[in-house]
């Protein structure tokens, strides 16, 4: 399988590229009054409405990212929403039993890359989003 | 049943439904395209481009006109369904029923009556099953009403029969009544197995959630051992709508115009306040304003200009924004899941900009107060 590594901040972390839709700039958002922390507002994508994702809140980031320059739309079953990142990073072809669960941790998924560690978002942590 | 669907259509069109809803969808295009014209038209000076747009203006809002009224059905187009479902079912039970339909001129949306005729369907069958069987009444009754309040369609279903204790469920639930879409698939299933609902259980819990989807509701009421009613509600309102455009603070945000009375200059009244209450006299009527930005909680910087009057569900509120900037039409989508639970929006809306406006959900703000 392949996933999409991104940076937020220093730190890199990654996502399955099977759920990534497609990447765009950031573009103009609007703000949701009222709705929960982690969304930043609603941008239109190809004539459908999807909220930004707060992806740096939702990985329980220590220093909170506000600079977003990249959006990754994301697209479960139904519905979509756009992850907010500062880079894309690369593509990287790795071997589905690569990805751990974290003991101590089960609703973190893990890879190991070049001897470092790094967060992968699947499809079991974006659908509870 | 099949057969007795596509007698009932017939007579009021033979258009395949598909392509009428593709239309429908190429429609709503040309509507936020329209905002962007009507946009772009400002930027010309030569007239003879002004002038064709004006053309392609009109020639928009007519088909829109035209779109809504096609897809109108009224809900007589049911009425031979229902009496053969009636009778089937008297027949499979073994017993009678005076069977009532009223409101038959009742327009509804083309795609809507496909819910509606599903829902009815399990719930008659389920009085049969349950209501009728237990008590062996011989005045058995079915009466389906629909109706419409201007915004939504309206069906009844009342039933004489078994029915069952309203109160000790509304406690049960902890609800101050029982709308099946405030119910999450456990709790509709321990419901429908309180009030005897045994079969269809899945398809109705499908059902249900597309009604969730669609903004219905699916009410409850019963008097135990005389009768049951199902209201279910359903709105009438086409996508497209007019809205009006306001600012508060730096957001722009979309009023639906059905529910603006008036528009007044906030200089032409006077802000009173009593009781902590902030109220204007307009009319002789005294009217309670409340701050969109308080309600909205946003930041705001400019001296509001404008209030609006506005009213729904017999409740009037005077709303005090910043300025008003356009009247536009707009396609409401609905809200995505993520921000469901902010209910002070019924949807949102891409205006000609390209940028995703947010549409107050008006009914919704008045209940809060």
């Amino acid at each position: 399988m392949q996933i999409l590594t991104f940076l937020l901040g220093e730190e890199k972390f990654a996502v399955d590229i099977n759920l990534v839709d497609t990447i765009e700039h950031k573009m103009p958002i609007t703000t949701v009054p009222k709705c929960k922390k982690y969304v930043i507002g609603l941008i239109s994508n190809r004539g459908n409405v999807i909220p930004v994702i707060n992806t740096s809140l939702i990985l329980n980031q220590k220093n909170q990212i506000s600079d977003f320059k990249k959006l990754i739309i994301i697209s479960l079953e139904n519905y979509k929403f756009a992850l907010a990142v500062n880079e894309i990073d690369d593509v990287v072809d790795i071997e589905t039993e690569d990805i751990k669960k974290v003991d101590g941790n089960e609703t973190l998924s893990v890879v190991k890359l070049n001897s470092n560690i790094i967060t992968v978002l699947t499809y079991d942590e974006l659908k509870s989003i | 049943m099949e057969e007795l669907l596509s007698d009932s259509i017939s007579e009021f069109s033979t258009v395949n439904k598909k392509n009428l809803d593709e239309i429908v969808a190429l429609v709503e295009e040309l509507v936020i395209n329209k905002v962007r014209i009507e946009k772009m038209k400002n930027e010309f000076y030569n007239n003879a481009h002004i002038k064709i747009l004006d053309q392609e203006l009109r020639i928009i809002s007519e088909i829109q006109e035209s779109i809504k009224k096609v897809r109108l059905i009224k809900m007589k187009t049911i009425d031979n369904f229902l009496k053969d479902l009636i009778d089937k079912c008297t027949k499979e039970y073994n017993t009678t029923a005076n069977f009532l339909f009223e409101g038959q001129e009742t327009e509804i949306e083309n795609s809507l009556i496909s819910y509606i005729r599903r829902i009815l369907t399990y719930f008659i069958k389920n009085i049969y099953q349950n209501e009728f069987n237990v008590t062996g009444s011989h005045s058995n009754q079915i009466k389906v009403s629909a109706s419409s309040d201007g915004r939504n369609l309206i069906t009844v279903i009342e039933s004489n029969g078994t029915g069952f204790d309203y109160e000790g469920t509304c406690k049960i639930f902890n609800r101050e009544n029982l709308d099946l879409l405030s119910f999450n698939e456990d709790e509709t299933r321990k419901f429908f197995s309180i009030i005897n609902i045994t079969n269809n259980i899945e398809e109705l819990i499908k059902l249900k959630s597309d009604l969730v989807y669609l903004d219905g509701s699916i009410k409850f009421e019963s008097k135990l051992n005389e009768s049951r009613r199902i209201i279910i509600s359903v709105p009438l309102s086409s996508s497209i709508m007019k809205g009006i455009l306001i600012t508060v603070g730096n957001e722009i945000y979309a009023i639906p115009l059905e529910f603006i009375e008036t528009i007044i200059n906030k200089k032409a009244v006077s802000i009173k306040n009593s009781n902590n209450t902030e109220m204007i006299i307009y009319m002789d009527k005294v009217i309670r304003l409340l701050r969109l930005s308080e309600v909205l909680d946003v930041q705001t910087t400019e001296e509001s200009s404008c209030i609006l009057i506005v009213s729904a569900n017999n409740k009037r509120v005077a709303l005090l924004v910043d300025s008003l900037m356009d009247q536009t039409d707009m396609v409401i989508k609905p809200k995505h899941h993520i921000i469901k639970d902010v209910c002070e929006f019924k949807g949102t809306t891409i205006l000609g900009d390209g940028l995703v406006t947010l549409v107050l959900d008006v009914p919704s703000i008045l209940k809060k107060i």
